[in-house]
């Protein structure tokens, strides 16, 4: 079925108008800086969420960490070391028993998270930096 | 079905682990086509160029999720293709008997295979009343025409792109063609 073949070869094909390249380029550019934007937005926001997290469970760790016998614990072994060397497996028993374990674990995830949205939040600064360079050589 | 460029492919796995000027040597390698299609779907050519910004916008913008095993080209089309219709549709919405007629098959007995007679070929102003023509035709059996007539796709790789049957494609083509027929007769021409 070619048909129409002979009714489109008479037909000069439209020419590419001067400088639509350009202008796809500097709106797909523009499209990309956009997003790069509201991705540090969305980083930013969870930098001020993993930090309030953190200093929750901070506060909370510091309550827990005084309330517990871990503190008494050390004391007893710099006043009488001899009681702790005698009985050592006991006593780092005791030791390990008295952290609170599951705050320390929350902790250090709000800290790791604070690292890696921090690590996201500087590598997309250098994007969205590249990016804007490399658009305004093109809008020139 | 045409086999993929190497170069697309390659384009695509460059831009896909992160180097950003793969996608402006495909942006700039399909770039004419596009506009050339989206220029005859629409008639305009302003409107071709705002058409075709669109089209690679939601290029790049699903590029990174594109799967390699896939014509570039179709995929390409097809955006255009959705974006000029969704326009079409935005600017003078399709009744429901138009879009009734327009995906109604026509039987496969229906087969126009007449030349088109010479004095249409050698109208003037062809280029005028191809133009016209085009724009009476339903948005989707524009689509396949400019498709099949000028970017030389198959109707295999049409049917791909629109996610539709093959019979329904090549159903959709013959009606266009009865229809250019009947419009680009001298009788019809534009005043």
């Amino acid at each position: 079925m070619e048909l129409l073949k002979p009714l489109f070869e008479r037909v000069p094909e439209p020419a590419v108008p001067t400088g639509l390249l350009e202008r796809v380029l500097l709106a797909i550019q523009q499209a990309q800086i956009r997003r790069i934007q509201q991705r540090i937005i969305l980083a930013f926001a969870g930098i001020v969420a993993s930090v309030g997290y953190a200093l929750y469970y901070g506060n909370l760790l510091w309550n827990e960490w005084r309330a517990s016998s871990f503190i008494n614990l050390l004391r007893l072994a710099i006043s009488d070391p001899d009681i702790v060397f005698g009985s050592s497996q006991e006593f780092m028993l005791g030791l390990i028993e008295s952290l609170p374990a599951a705050t320390i674990f929350f902790v250090l995830l709000a800290g790791f998270l604070l690292m890696g949205v921090s690590v996201l939040v500087i590598h997309l600064l250098q994007i969205r930096r590249a990016a804007l360079t490399q658009h305004r050589s093109l809008a020139h | 079905m045409t086999m993929e460029p190497q170069e697309d492919r390659q384009l695509i796995q460059q831009f896909q682990e992160g180097r950003e000027a793969a996608l402006t040597e495909l942006v700039q390698r399909h770039l004419p086509a596009v506009y050339r299609f989206l220029f005859r779907m629409v008639g305009d050519e302003a409107l071709a160029q705002d058409l075709t910004q669109e089209t690679f916008i939601k290029t790049w913008k699903y590029l990174s999720r594109f799967d390699a095993s896939r014509n570039f080209k179709t995929w390409i089309f097809s955006i255009a293709k959705n974006t000029a219709i969704d326009y079409l549709r935005k600017k003078q919405p399709l009744t429901l008997s138009q879009l009734e007629s327009e995906d109604v098959p026509l039987g496969e007995f229906f087969v126009d295979d007449q030349p088109l007679p010479p004095e249409v070929l050698e109208r003037e102003d062809l280029a005028l009343a191809i133009k016209y023509a085009l724009a009476q035709l339903p948005p989707k059996a524009r689509s396949v025409v400019v498709l099949h007539e000028t970017e030389e796709l198959t109707f295999q790789e049409i049917a791909d792109l629109t996610e539709e049957p093959l019979n329904t494609v090549k159903s959709r083509y013959r009606r266009a063609l009865v229809s250019l027929r009947g419009l680009l007769s001298p009788k019809n021409a534009p005043k």
